[in-house]
Order: structure tokens, then C-alpha cells, then sequence
């Protein structure tokens, strides 16, 4: 739907829209004049146990063939690669950090522990879909181009097969990821430059040949005789980090109460116009400090939206005073346990298999004609003549 | 195309359907730089440290109207302007200044129609280029 039909966000007139953007304007100043040691220690710190846990699972696994030793350096090693990608990758490639200056992390030289060529990563991600977050047709992470997650979306028979299609893509989420800088919808239609497909092509192979040769020769070469196990330790591993990646993100924007929009006039928006949209789209989940820094503090997804570029530690700080602004100004303040959220984007998925006229909505969030947020030129004029209390007027 | 200033017409000052001018930012672009991280100039992705050009009164309030650059960009683009207008600017008044950061904050304009804005962060080192 239009972002102005949005119900949620009916009820404000534009000096509430500009008063919450100023209080999120506060919130920023603030955490830029407060960022500074502590904020340095913290992503050092993680960064370190990232690499302790990386090469505990790494030695762990040299004794692979007794069972429990493969466990336990298969859990270290997935924990290692779900840390790096969620907590250390993904956001020093939104230039979480790059204030430190440090030569190491930095968002124009992180290269994350996936298949996605960080490159490519740094346009799907930090421009398409953080710029034109869940608007259907710009951000390709609604349905990452194969399933359909909004009824405002044309239905197919295709659609039919979105369970398996859904399980497929939990499974092997790293490479869709990989592929989705590429545009499938623009190849198909013959819009995609040919020079550019070919470049990102070559970046793709090449980082995929380095990912498959540390994880699937290299490594399992060095255990010796535990190269079966210590292979089988690395494809679990990656299968797992697949599965609670493609679960985090999918609950970010999915859940039922975040909205999807089809307006594409967002250019123009403005400063607090845009924070509304990012705050109305995205949702949140609950739970304790290890949860959140295994998903990368994404269980903050709407502070990460409003603010992509600001420390990933202090989002816990920030959700206090965004939550507060939700509940003066009635905006909707999404989130709710892991489970309820995936359980939702999960219901979602299956209902929106079947056409619109098979399932019912969820509880609707357009408002009725008469209802929506009037256009500028549909608003009275602002009176500019002076009161008689004026001293002008006296 | 070439641009006005002799130099390659730079990646920010074009638009999607090729249309450009060497003294207007396109808003869509400068977002695009700033997000994706790529170069205002080149369109490629940056590296460290992060380069700012702007002319003097930019430079003075550490708020820039052309996005991110490399500094060898950066460099090269002032050097080619020779003290003249250019990079999203119709006129200047002073020198050109290069500011290198290691970060940088995108400004979302507060009204319609109005530019996004680039403040770097953690300023490093602040050049001058004096017209030759």
C-alpha cells in the first residue's frame, strides 16, 4: 500500500511527523558525541572471542573422530561464522565502526566469511533494501525474489510451492544470499548490463572458489586422516549458520505488523518521513544479551533501521527512548518472543501460497479512504496573519 | 561523456538514464555512494581513508553536497576544476578544499526537494587546492 494509506501512521499531522524525527535526531547526537573507548572495546572484544571460538572448533575438530569432539568443534565453528557474519560483518560493512579509522575494520575492507562478495553485499543490502525497505518492487528482500511475502503481491501457481521453496532457501541461504546482488527479475527481463553481470559473475566465482576451498579442501587437508569428518563438521557448520541467519533476517521484516509499502515516491521523502517508514516496517524480537549478540543485535531491527550506521552495542540503549516514542506519538512498536516472530513470518509464508481469496488477512492495516493522511495540497492552509495579541497588530 | 571540467563526468553528477551535469548532485546517486559505499566520482567501491571535496565554506561547517570519494578522485577532480566550479556546485568562492576521514554520516534533508548531505566524521587531514 501507499506509505500515506498506512494506517498507522494516519493519525499523525506533519508537525508530530517532524517532532518525532527531531527526538530521533536527538538520539543520534547523541550516541555520535558519546561513541568513543568503550564502544572500540566492545567490537574488539567480539572480534576476539569471534577468532577464539573459530580456532577452538578449528583444533577441536583435529580429534574429530570421537564423537563429541566433532559436535563440539562443529558448534564452535558455526558459532564462529554466525558471530562474524551477524555481529562483526554485517555491520562493519554499514560503517558501524569506521569512525575508530582502523585500518582492519572498516567497511570499504571487511570481507565476511560467506559467499556474497562483501561488494556486492554493500549495495543489495545497505542501499536496496535499507533505502527502500519493504517497498514491493525495489527491496529485493521481500521474498528474495522467490517467495511471495505481501498480499499486495500478484499471486501464481507458482506460488503454490512456497514451503519447499521457503525450506530450500533456509537451507542454502548462503548461496541465495550470493545470488542476490545479481537481480534475477532485471536478467530475466533483459535489463541487466551485460558488463556489469559479467563483472559481478567473476567476483562471485572467485569468492565462492575461496570460500569452498578454506572450508572443503584446505581445512579438511590439514586434520589428516580426520578429512571426512572434519568436512562434514565444515558443512554442518555453514548449514547452521544458513539457518539462523535466513531465521533472524526473515523475522526483521516479516512478523505480522510490519508493513510493506508500493509507493515509490521515496526520494523525495524526508528526514523524519523516512524514519517513520523504516520504524513501520521492520520488527523486533525479545531476548537476553547472548541472543542478541548472535543475531547481531537485529532483535533491534527497527533501531538498526533507523539508525544503520550507529554502533550495533548502543541499540539496546536506543530501543529504551524509540520504544517510548512509539508509545507518545500510538506508532506501533513491533516485536515479540524469537518464536511468535518466526511463527508469524512462517504463517505468512504458507498463507500467501494460496491466492487472497483463499486465506484472510491478517488484521488489515489500511485505513479507510476517508481516514488516510491528507496530501500538502489537501491541507488547509497554514493561517500567517497576526493575532490581535501581536505587538505588530497593536 | 566528458564532463565541462575536461575530467570523465563523475559518477554522482549522472543519473540513472545517463542525463548529467557536472554542477548538480543527483540525489538518488549521492544516497546510492553513501549506502553502498562506492565512490562519488568513479562509481567503485572506497577504500580507506574516505576523501571529501568541497569548496571552502563546506569545508569550514564539515558538511559536504558531493558524496564520498578515493582521495586519488578526489585529487584528480579538484585538479581538473583548476579553482573552478563543478562536483554539484554552480560557483564557489575559495579554494577547494580535500578533507580524508575515516567515516562519514549521511544527512537526510528535512524538507522536500532539499539535498542529502555528507559529514565526515573523523576527520584525518584537510587540504587546500588554490586555483593554479
Amino acid at each position: 500500500m501507499a506509505f500515506a494509506d498506512v494506517r498507522e501512521y494516519t493519525h499523525l499531522n506533519d508537525d508530530e511527523i517532524e517532532a518525532i524525527g527531531a527526538e530521533l535526531d536527538q538520539i543520534r547526537t547523541e550516541i555520535e558525541e558519546s561513541r568513543g573507548q568503550a564502544d572500540r572495546d566492545y567490537v574488539l572484544r567480539v572480534i576476539a572471542l569471534q577468532r577464539r571460538l573459530a580456532a577452538a572448533g578449528r583444533i577441536t575438530l583435529f580429534a574429530s573422530s570421537f564423537p563429541p569432539a566433532w559436535l563440539l568443534g562443529t558448534t564452535l565453528l558455526a558459532s564462529a561464522k554466525i558471530l562474524e557474519n551477524m555481529e562483526i560483518g554485517h555491520n562493519a560493512m554499514h560503517g558501524q565502526w569506521d569512525w575508530m579509522n582502523d585500518p582492519e575494520i572498516h567497511s570499504s575492507n571487511w570481507e565476511w566469511d560467506t559467499t556474497q562478495p562483501a561488494e556486492q553485499w554493500k549495495h543489495s543490502h545497505n542501499y536496496i533494501h535499507h533505502q527502500f525497505t519493504n517497498v514491493i518492487g525495489h527491496d529485493n528482500d521481500v521474498g528474495y525474489g522467490i517467495l511471495r511475502m505481501s498480499r499486495d503481491q500478484k499471486w501464481t501457481p507458482y506460488n503454490l510451492g512456497q514451503p519447499v521453496y521457503n525450506a530450500l532457501l533456509a537451507l542454502l541461504f548462503e548461496w541465495g544470499v550470493a545470488l542476490h546482488d545479481l537481480d534475477i527479475e532485471a536478467i530475466r527481463k533483459g535489463e541487466k548490463d551485460p558488463k556489469l553481470l559479467k563483472k559481478q559473475l567473476k567476483q562471485i566465482g572467485d569468492k565462492v572458489g575461496r570460500q569452498t576451498f578454506k572450508d572443503y579442501v584446505m581445512f579438511p587437508l590439514l586434520t589428516g586422516p580426520q578429512f571426512l569428518n572434519t568436512l562434514t563438521a565444515n558443512v554442518t557448520a555453514n548449514l547452521a549458520r544458513n539457518l539462523w541467519t535466513y531465521m533472524i533476517i526473515f523475522c526483521g521484516h516479516f512478523p505480522d505488523g510490519a508493513v510493506h509499502f508500493t509507493e515509490d515516491e521515496l526520494e523525495d521523502e524526508t528526514r523524519a518521513e523516512w524514519y517513520l517508514r523504516q520504524m513501520l516496517g521492520s520488527a523486533n524480537f525479545e531476548g537476553g544479551t547472548l541472543l542478541h549478540l548472535m543475531s547481531g543485535q537485529l532483535g533491534y531491527q527497527i533501531e538498526h533501521h533507523l539508525f544503520p550506521d550507529l554502533p550495533s552495542n548502543r541499540y539496546s540503549q536506543i530501543s529504551v527512548t524509540v520504544k517510548d516514542i512509539c508509545k507518545r506519538f500510538d506508532i506501533p512498536y513491533t516485536t515479540g518472543p524469537l518464536h511468535r516472530q518466526y511463527g508469524q513470518t512462517l504463517r505468512t509464508i504458507m498463507k500467501l501460497s494460496l491466492p487472497n481469496r483463499r486465506t484472510a488477512d491478517n488484521p488489515a492495516p489500511v485505513a479507510p479512504r476517508a481516514k488516510r493522511r491528507l496530501r500538502d495540497d489537501e491541507r488547509p492552509v497554514r493561517r500567517s496573519e497576526l493575532g490581535k495579541w501581536s505587538p505588530a497588530s497593536a | 561523456m566528458v564532463a565541462r571540467v575536461g575530467v570523465s563526468m563523475p559518477f554522482a553528477c549522472e543519473d540513472d538514464g545517463g542525463v548529467s551535469d557536472v554542477s548538480a548532485v543527483v540525489k538518488k546517486r549521492a544516497i546510492r555512494c553513501a549506502l553502498s559505499r562506492v565512490c562519488g566520482v568513479c562509481g567503485e567501491t572506497l577504500t580507506r581513508p574516505i576523501a571529501f571535496v568541497g569548496p571552502q565554506a563546506e569545508a569550514q561547517v564539515q558538511l559536504f553536497a558531493f558524496p564520498p570519494a578515493h582521495l586519488a578522485c578526489a585529487e584528480s577532480a579538484v585538479g581538473a576544476l583548476d579553482g573552478g566550479p563543478g562536483l554539484g556546485h554552480r560557483s564557489i568562492t575559495g579554494p577547494w578544499a580535500v578533507v580524508t576521514t575515516g567515516g562519514f554520516d549521511l544527512i537526510r534533508p528535512t524538507r522536500r526537494g532539499d539535498p542529502v548531505q555528507f559529514r565526515p566524521n573523523s576527520v584525518l587531514d584537510t587540504a587546500w587546492h588554490h586555483e593554479a
